[in-house]
């Protein structure tokens, strides 16, 4: 029994960092500028088919620490690029308009990415696993686990929690950010570039995504429809976590992570069930979220 | 009924539904599937008015076309039977889910129906045994009130039984809108409070308008369901329900009308693309949605709450 | 308004015509809907298929058609999804643009589609799917199967693996989540549990298809360590399993058996563990010892390499049979005239025994084909990038299939420990 325990307890927060990379780019964005980012899933297809492929270009099967450069190159790239051309080309034009357009804006650049990616990297499944074969395996009461499910990723999970905690409290930028989220029109009289802010805050945003899908690529096998897949899951962890409180993320993608992997070991039968399953528990008893706030609730 | 352009419009788009297959017979199926995204996308448009979006729709679209399946099962093969069974279900799905889902508004009431749908969509895929998980179930011919037709004659008297129910739905809707709960709605999305000063419930109005567009997404999903002979849990994906929401937006939520005429044009616009552009449609249709949204004002000024327009509701 | 009542008119005149089955006339192609995977996961295991058919309809166009008709290839995508799949075949069968069926490389398609193509009353043939319940719960006319079945396929397998490691006590299964997935653990599990009766089954996992994450089920896997771990994932699932199985160390401590893991040994190359229990779903394998010296499997394999750069896998040998079964059929019962299409089809395919490159298969007066089953272990090879068989067997077909009129539920019961000293296999 006490293995079972531990080892849920393991892929709990496995799969608990790989939640959180992936939604907290999302609880960003729906944060500052107060829209779901269904293009979400679109970048972090992009993220991990370019990390994928730039790896088995440029460095091959084998395999060595600069895969772990390419990575983040490729997020960090892809972000800017597709952040700065989403924003300014889509999203400037519908700040005035009503929440549904610009959601719906957001789902119709979804749709063209994910033809883009069907156009650019074709339907075969991309599988590049160096990186993590890199890392190796670690033995933790006689199962195999890979050091970067393991240890590698809940590590790089945290540094950007508390980056971006850290970043929002204690920077200038954060708190300006901050101001722009209380108050827009008053932080523009005081001669903030809210627009500035704006697309600095997508083009992280996207970054984060893309840095998800740069992570998990080498640990599974990257599909078409990978995508659509990954927004539902980001929008239950950001919706019961409390719409764009990072921390509220952190802990839900915990909750989530750990309920899904007990499951696998007791009542496989109900796995898939379990992120929705929370989402619709939680927001019955508190419909704004964990840690959300009525105010966020204007349309 | 006031004889005026919009009334005229629907006739000829009622003309155009009822006659053009009986011109070429290939565009009768896209006509029907036209019509099978209608109804979802009519119900979405009754809850525009009170301001309110669902993600979620698809799971009672997808009630309705289980509805016609697990009848079938037990042997309930009568088109009417079916139509009426896959009403009840999803209106009763709406009844439930909407105790809960008509406390909240914006982007609340949007993401729980989300949830829920999700849920579903996560259960038809595991009751494996009731459900035939995502193998889904087979539709076999309906029959009509004790009648079994020839293959072909079955699928000529859905269309029309299709287009009948939809005729119906819509001239429900405008009466529905003309009446005290309907009018009401509007005022959900302006101003509540005033609602509730005379002496109405909110909540209970904005709960009738969720259970009867869950009762048109049921609808809905019973005609593909005889349209594809075939369902699995894919009708109550999140993907279905923004295109719902698309549908909806696409002709112009302000009117039922053109509401269905934004569902046959969206799915005709689809069918013309993806024949040409066989891998790459998705992105075409992207684009032209961008470019509606964006810069097409015709038909999105419901939408629009600094345009105050003489048609408002 | 007239305008429209005109147009109405000629086209009911032209209806009768447009709608008419079977029109395909001598010299007329002869217009064959085919449904695989095109796109997504089951790509690769689809397209094979796909280049197959292409291979041998130019053969056979080149050699002028079946009895003067040429043959024209459809294909519809099965990837777009099962509702999809339906809808578009109901709009060419309405539309006449069809005359026959190759369908269903996915049992969810055949269940879906066959009783649909029974309702147009087309011929079909079906290439692919391997569930049991299409014979066993319909009755159909028009349809037929060229393509193996799930019973045989995992019984064979259970026999070889036990004469094989006759030591084993444990059985774990990970198997996609719909009928094809259920269907090959129930006859697997069943089969084990009769031939020896101590046999524990240790966990049942059944992840959705398509899933692109097994971490949590390969960890409860690795903690259980059962002696055999059974799959039939396939595609890009199997790819996903077992490389991320591998790279935990999963085979360590359990042997990998999979009645359809041939289709997965050249796309995972050297990433496919060593030992493990392999079968093709049918007797055709590139280097099985039956086809060894045959010219026209010479000629086939090496046409399929020039083509598409890969030796041909077992669907591609599904897709054969069924193009040359068709081909064998309607040559022997078609007068090459549209109207007697469907009467030519029933007629050619009654009975039919193949024996040619693809290996041999008969007919039974259910519709559904037996074979032979080739079953084999995996090994490095110098002379390949990938593992190749070794010990190779083929477990005769009397032995392993429900025979007419038993469902497999019924005669699963009669399978015993007794079964076992049928079989011998190769050292």
């Amino acid at each position: 029994m006490n293995q079972i325990v531990l080892l849920s307890l393991l892929d709990g927060v496995a799969m608990s960092s790989v939640l959180f990379l992936l939604a907290v780019g999302l609880s960003l964005i729906f944060g500052v500028m107060r829209i779901l980012n269904i293009a979400h899933g679109g970048f972090y297809a992009i993220g991990a088919y370019g990390a994928s492929l730039l790896g088995q270009y440029l460095i091959g099967a084998s395999g060595s620490w600069l895969n772990f450069i390419v990575l983040l190159l490729v997020a960090v790239v892809a972000g800017i690029v597709l952040g700065f051309a989403v924003e300014k080309l889509v999203l400037a034009k519908m700040y005035d308009k009503e929440h549904v357009l610009q959601i719906l804006s957001t789902f119709a650049v979804f749709m063209i990415l994910e033809d883009g990616q069907k156009l650019l990297f074709g339907v075969r499944p991309y599988f590049y696993d160096a990186p993590l074969v890199l890392l190796g395996t670690i033995d933790v009461a006689g199962i195999f686990y890979t050091r970067y499910q393991l240890v590698f990723l809940p590590i790089v999970a945290l540094l950007v929690l508390a980056s971006l905690m850290i970043f929002f409290r204690r920077t200038q930028t954060g708190k300006i950010i901050e101001a722009v989220i209380e108050d827009t029109e008053i932080s523009s009289t005081l001669g903030i570039n809210t627009k500035k802010i704006y697309t600095y805050t997508f083009i992280l945003g996207t970054f984060l995504a893309c840095l998800a899908g740069a992570l998990a690529s080498p640990s599974t096998s990257i599909v078409p429809g990978i995508g659509a897949e990954v927004i539902v899951l980001s929008f239950a962890i950001v919706a019961t976590a409390g719409l764009g409180n990072f921390f509220g993320t952190a802990l839900t993608s915990l909750i989530i992570g750990l309920a899904y992997s007990i499951s696998v070991y007791t009542y496989s039968e109900f796995t898939n069930v379990i992120p929705y399953l929370v989402m619709a528990l939680i927001l019955i008893v508190k419909p704004y979220g964990l840690f959300g706030k009525k105010e966020l609730a204007r349309l | 009924m006031k004889l005026n352009s919009e009334t005229f419009v629907l006739l000829l788009v009622i003309a155009v539904l009822a006659l053009v297959p009986l011109a070429d017979i290939s565009l009768r199926a896209i006509l029907l599937l036209a019509i099978s995204l209608a109804f979802p996308a009519l119900g979405l448009g009754l809850l525009l008015r009170s301001g309110q979006v669902s993600f979620g729709h698809a799971l009672y679209y997808a009630v309705g076309a289980y509805t016609v399946a697990v009848a079938q099962k037990l042997h309930v093969t009568d088109v009417f039977l079916t139509l009426a069974l896959a009403l009840a279900a999803s209106m009763v799905l709406g009844l439930i889910l909407g105790a809960i889902l008509s406390r909240y508004r914006g982007i609340f009431y949007g993401m729980l129906n989300l949830a829920f749908s999700m849920v579903g969509f996560t259960l038809l895929l595991k009751l494996y045994d009731i459900t035939g998980g995502s193998d889904g179930m087979g539709i076999l011919r309906p029959t009509f009130l004790g009648h079994k037709f020839s293959n072909p004659q079955t699928a000529w008297a859905i269309y029309y039984l299709a287009v009948a129910v939809l005729v119906a739905g819509i001239l429900f809707l405008e009466q529905y809108m003309r009446s005290a709960p309907g009018s009401a709605l509007g005022a959900i999305r302006t101003n509540e409070t005033r609602l509730e000063y005379l002496g109405r419930s909110a909540r209970q109005v904005f709960l009738a308008g969720h259970v009867i567009s869950a009762g048109f997404a049921g609808v809905g999903g019973m005609i593909i369901a005889y349209s594809t002979s075939h369902v699995t849990p894919e009708l109550a994906y999140w993907t279905l329900s923004a295109e719902f929401l698309i549908v909806a937006i696409f002709g112009g939520a302000g009117s039922f009308t053109a509401i269905t005429i934004g569902a046959l044009a969206f799915v005709l616009l689809r069918n013309l693309i993806s024949s040409y552009v066989v891998d790459a449609w998705q992105l075409i249709l992207g684009i032209i949605l961008l470019g509606i949204i964006m810069y097409m004002p015709d038909g999105l000024w419901t939408l629009f709450r600094k345009k105050p327009d003489a048609k408002a509701p | 308004m007239t305008h429209f009542a005109l147009k109405a008119a000629v086209a009911a005149l032209a209806l009768p015509l447009t709608l008419g089955l079977g029109s395909a006339q001598a010299n007329e192609p002869l217009r064959v809907g085919v449904t695989t995977f095109l796109s997504g996961p089951g790509a690769v295991f689809g397209v094979p298929a796909k280049d197959a058919a292409d291979l041998l309809v130019a053969e056979i166009n080149a050699k002028g058609g079946i009895k003067g008709a040429p043959v024209e290839l459809i294909y519809l995508d099965e990837a777009k999804g099962i509702d999809d799949v339906v809808a578009q075949y109901k709009q060419l069968a309405t539309a006449g643009k069809v005359d026959l069926m190759i369908a269903g490389l996915s049992s969810s398609t055949c269940l879906a589609l066959a009783p649909v193509i029974e309702d147009f009353e087309m011929p079909a043939i079906l290439w692919d799917c391997g569930t049991h319940r299409i014979f066993e719960e319909n009755d159909f006319d028009y349809i037929y199967r060229t393509g193996d079945l799930t019973p045989p396929n995992n019984v064979s397998i259970a026999l070889y693996t036990l004469k094989h490691n006759p030591e084993i006590k444990t059985i774990a299964g990970i198997n996609p989540d719909y009928a094809f997935g259920r269907d090959n653990w129930e006859s697997f599990r069943t089969a084990m549990q009769a031939l020896d009766p101590d046999i524990k089954v240790v966990a049942e996992l059944f992840p959705k298809l398509g899933a692109s994450d097994y971490s949590s089920e390969i960890s409860r896997l690795s903690a259980l360590r059962p002696d055999v771990v059974f799959t039939t994932l396939w595609g890009g699932d199997m790819n996903t399993f077992i490389k991320q199985a591998s790279s935990r160390s999963l085979f360590n401590n359990s042997t990998l058996v999979s009645s359809n893991g041939e289709s997965a040994l050249q796309e995972l190359g050297d990433a496919f563990p060593e030992g493990a229990i392999i079968g093709a779903r049918g007797d055709s394998w590139f280097l099985g010892p039956r086809t060894a010296h045959n010219p026209e499997h010479t000629k086939f394999v090496e046409d399929f390499k020039a083509k598409t750069g890969h030796y041909p896998i077992f669907p591609a040998y599904h897709m054969a049979q069924s193009v040359t079964a068709l081909q064998q059929a309607l040559e022997k019962g078609w007068d090459g005239t549209p109207e007697n299409l469907t009467k030519g089809f029933l007629a050619g395919m009654d009975g039919l025994a193949l024996d040619n490159f693809t290996g041999q298969l008969t007919i039974r007066p259910d519709h559904q084909a037996i074979e032979d089953q080739i079953i084999g272990v995996t090994v490095k090879s110098p002379d390949y990038s990938f593992p190749i068989l070794k010990q190779m067997t083929y477990i005769p077909a009397e032995l392993i299939t429900p025979p007419v009129g038993t469902t497999t539920a019924e005669w699963a019961k009669t399978l015993s420990p007794k079964l076992l000293d049928q079989v011998t296999i190769a050292q």
